[in-house]
């Protein structure tokens, strides 16, 4: 039994295709986040995954059913899919008790009034049972949108941006509460997102996408720790960038050498350095401890510093991370050391 | 390619997705709208064609005679209702929108009452009015002991006459799309012209003004397409424009070709009218760039400010509804006992009846091409939609003749082919027959059931309908347990409008009513006509009080227009 499973999915407009190609599991149970800058296609994805579109090619399942293939294609009503929107599209006309009882309205009425009981209980809304919706806090409607979607007890949960529309200091809490419940539930839950901070807090699996591609996938620390190429590691934070050339397994930067094992003499590279990789150090003998530089800036952002710097022999400017209140203050010369684990080389 | 990308994602607004299988069929509702579109359409594509239709003798004479005149009296028409509602309507919108007099608050809505009176009815009643015998010279004789000859006094069954009354009615139309939009432009926007500089005087005219432009502009558009489209008021002051001379050229002359061409003419000032209204939007985009409302500070007028704005409210009003309603309500007093009769209450309920039939069909036709619109966005089926609310621009007589021409010629078609077949004469099936008039209508007012049923339907988010369909709910249902409670509100005031503009409705009425068929209007006109206008008071005091309730419901809406508040 598997949740969602899309097969070579693929989707344009006028020409244009929005998504190119695209494999991607969901199990029952897991939390996966669809990651991508705006119009990188990731809300199309969700959109053929839902049957709000119709792919070009490829093939949507979920359970075990096929949803849209060649020639077949089960329209949304038949998918039994949750939807989650940023803007919670909530029915104005309808209270709340309404509302989450919209997808289930063939059902008795014993067994409806039972689910929706239970949902706002376990939502915290029973309270507001017979209010309507444009009277209710943000986090309130979040609930209600997705005890809605949960109502006819979908297999998948498609989540388009759920938390965005919430004050961010909800953010974290609700989305962690709404994940934990369709986890419990075996709900297989695919997550839109453009926030990389969210995608790693809330998924079990990131999958990251841009024009069209599903670049990477694999659990947030694995695509922080090991990027496949500039895009991804750009996308999870800010980094130092450096361009060079391989020469005897290694490339001669303005931070010192870099190691590139594998690359042949004259590859063209991108270098990426995360700013935590940067180790400064004052007072050493220059040398093996690492490049001379000069601190052009030191800033506290609370839980870490951020400190730009200027290699002595160099032109470029690099930001490093440091440990709150551990920065040198600006004009001192530091020698700055990269650690490995922060580094990347790509060939170009 | 991320701007096309972005175009489809459609996250917050945008049309809902297509429904259609792989492969891409025409969705049923695409068809359906196009099918409505095309029927819809048939005046005029007809008048249209007509252009191509040679000329016959009748319209060589027409040229050679009439035809100057129509454009020129046209002309000035144009002109002179363009510079009076600009002045009545946009005046009065900025005064009751952003100053504060005493009496504001009963301007605020008194100001759109001239709405609810036809354009005929004022005519005939300043007709009565103003006449030797009327009571204003009658009393200005007495007055001054004048006797008949001794002094000049204006005639009101004139050029002039007619711009002025046009004014007088038509000038609400730009007063409401002005009195929006200057109550919704943000108050930061106004303030930043503030902080940098200007006072406010000069925010008005640098900042207010240009931003209510485009509003202006299409409230201008709507009363000059109105003041094209005029037909009692100017056939009772008998002053010939296009659309008497369509009633004449087809009625009196009997040429049905020679009065397509004269409504082809028409439509082409109807065009420009259209156009320029377009091009003075200009490049510029009018959107709001801020969100950020709130109540504005108005000017507080003293002395002669004071004087001179309730002035400009009063005298609209006065000269726009109160003064006309009183003198039809007078007259109605002397001559009800007698006109209602068993004939006036079978012309009220042909009027209610067929009025209501025009609403609720107009009603069920917009909302099915508005949800087409949405549930299969488009080029086609947009297109349809568009082509299907041109009705409104067309001015009444241009419609009948292009009602007429087709259903006549069908008629013929088929009783001729029967007659060949089965030896029996069907006669006029279509035309002549109330079915025709009640096409007239819809083909007439769909628009303004459209526009009010897209504004409702807007309401319906995308993500609505996404969300119902991912609940297990087809489309139609969809339609029925989210968009139509949600639109409920839009389509009573839709159907409400239609029904108001239908019983008004006069040259399409008189020109495709079946033998025997009388409306209110018409017979208000055909009394009034005869100069029994005492007897024509009551028929058309019915239509302004049924008037007075769209305009009752817009000012109660007006009056919580603003965003944000």
């Amino acid at each position: 039994m598997t949740g969602l499973v899309l097969e070579k999915v693929s989707r344009s407009f006028a020409g244009h295709a929005a998504a190119d190609a695209i494999d991607l599991t969901v199990q029952p149970g897991e939390v996966v986040c669809l990651l991508g800058p705006s119009g990188c296609g990731k809300t199309t994805t969700l959109r053929v995954a839902a049957g709000l579109e119709s792919a070009d090619s490829g093939r949507v399942t979920i359970g075990d059913q096929v949803m849209d293939d060649t020639g077949a294609f089960v329209p949304p009503e038949a998918r039994n899919v949750g939807l989650v929107f940023q803007d919670f599209a909530l029915f104005p006309h309808l209270d709340v008790r309404a509302n989450v009882e919209f997808g289930i309205g063939d059902q008795p009425p014993d067994a409806r009034r039972r689910v929706v009981d239970e949902l706002l209980e376990r939502m915290n809304l029973a309270a507001h049972a017979s209010t309507f919706p444009h009277t209710l806090s943000g986090g309130e409607q979040q609930r209600v949108a997705l005890a809605r979607a949960l109502a006819p007890g979908p297999k998948v949960m498609l989540m388009d941006e759920p938390f965005s529309g919430l004050d961010f200091r909800l953010r974290d809490q609700v989305g962690e509460e709404t994940l934990a419940l369709l986890r419990q539930l075996g709900t297989a839950t695919l997550m839109v997102t453009h926030d990389s901070d969210e995608a790693m807090r809330l998924g079990d699996r990131v999958a990251l996408m841009n024009r069209g591609r599903i670049i990477q996938q694999g659990t947030p620390a694995d695509i922080y720790h090991h990027p496949v190429d500039v895009f991804t590691a750009k996308f999870f934070s800010e980094i130092n960038l450096i361009e060079g050339f391989v020469k005897g397994n290694s490339i001669a930067t303005e931070m010192g050498p870099i190691a590139a094992p594998d690359l042949a003499d004259g590859t063209p590279v991108s270098v990426c350095l995360r700013p935590e990789s940067l180790a400064l150090s004052q007072g050493g003998d220059g040398g093996r401890d690492g490049v001379a530089a000069t601190v052009l800036s030191a800033r506290n952002m609370g839980p870490y510093d951020l400190v730009w710097l200027k290699p002595v022999a160099g032109v470029a400017k690099y930001l490093a991370r440091l440990g709150p209140g551990t920065s040198p203050a600006p004009g001192v010369e530091v020698q700055v050391a990269v650690a490995q684990s922060g580094c990347f080389v790509f060939a170009d | 390619m991320a701007l096309a990308e972005a175009a489809f994602k459609g996250q917050s607004s945008g049309p809902p997705e297509n429904v259609r299988r792989r492969g891409g069929r025409l969705s049923g509702w695409t068809v359906l709208a196009l099918a409505i579109a095309a029927v819809v359409s048939i005046p005029i594509l007809v008048v249209l064609a007509s252009v191509f239709v040679p000329a016959t003798e009748v319209w060589g004479h027409l040229v050679q005679t009439v035809l100057g005149r129509y454009i020129t009296n046209t002309l000035w028409i144009l002109v002179g209702v363009a510079i009076l509602t600009l002045v009545m309507g946009a005046g009065t919108a900025w005064l009751v929108g952003m100053c504060a007099f005493p009496g504001r608050r009963a301007f605020e809505w008194a100001l759109l009452l001239p709405l609810a009176m036809p354009a005929y009815a004022i005519a005939f009643t300043y007709g009565g009015m103003m006449d030797f015998a009327g009571p204003v010279q009658t009393a200005l004789r007495d007055w001054f002991g004048w006797g008949v000859g001794d002094y000049w006094f204006p005639q009101v069954r004139s050029l002039p006459g007619v711009i002025i009354l046009l004014g007088l009615v038509l000038y609400p139309y730009v007063y409401l799309l002005a009195r929006t939009a200057f109550l919704e432009q943000s108050v930061c926007v106004l303030e930043v012209g503030r902080t940098l500089g200007q006072g406010p005087w000069r925010t008005f005219r640098r900042i207010a003004l240009p931003l209510a432009r485009p509003a202006i502009a299409a409230g201008m558009a709507l009363a000059l397409m109105e003041a094209l489209s005029e037909f009692g008021a100017v056939q009772y002051f008998a002053v010939d424009t296009f659309t008497t001379g369509i009633f004449r050229t087809w009625y009196g002359l009997g040429d049905l070709a020679a009065a397509a061409q004269l409504a082809a003419i028409l439509m082409l000032f109807i065009f420009v009218l259209l156009a320029l209204e377009r091009m003075s939007r200009g490049r510029a985009a009018y959107h709001h760039t801020t969100t950020k409302y709130r109540p504005l500070p108005r000017y507080h007028l003293t002395g002669w400010a004071r004087a001179g704005a309730i002035a400009a409210c009063v005298i609209p009003i006065s000269l726009g509804f109160l003064l006309p309603a009183g003198q039809l309500a007078i007259w109605s007093i002397e001559t009800a006992p007698e006109i209602l009769d068993a004939r006036f209450a079978r012309e009220a309920a042909n009027t209610i009846g067929i009025s209501a039939a025009a609403a609720v069909l107009a009603v069920g036709i917009a909302l099915v091409l508005a949800y087409a619109v949405r549930i299969a966005p488009g080029r086609l089926a947009r297109a349809g939609a568009r082509l299907a609310g041109l009705g409104y621009a067309i001015p009444g007589p241009v419609i009948a003749v292009g009602v007429m021409i087709p259903f006549a010629w069908t008629d013929n078609l088929v009783d001729g082919w029967m007659r060949d077949t089965f030896n029996i004469s069907t006669g006029l099936v279509l035309s002549g027959t109330v079915f025709a008039l009640l096409f007239a209508y819809i083909v007439r007012f769909l628009a303004i059931s459209l526009n009010t049923v897209e504004s409702g339907l807007g309401k319906v988010t995308p993500n609505m309908d996404r969300a119902a369909r991912s609940l297990g709910a087809r489309p139609g249902a969809t339609l029925r347990r989210v968009h139509a409670p949600m639109v409920r509100g839009s389509l009573l005031a839709a159907g409400l409008l239609v029904f108001v503009h239908a019983m008004k409705e006069l040259p399409a009425t008189l020109i495709l009513r079946p033998f025997d068929f009388n409306t209110l209007a018409v017979r208000a006109f055909e009394l009034a006509s005869d100069e029994r206008l005492a007897d024509a008071a009551p028929a058309a005091l019915a239509i302004v009080v049924v008037g007075l309730v769209p305009v009752l419901v817009l000012s109660r809406a007006l009056s919580n227009a603003r965003p944000g508040s």
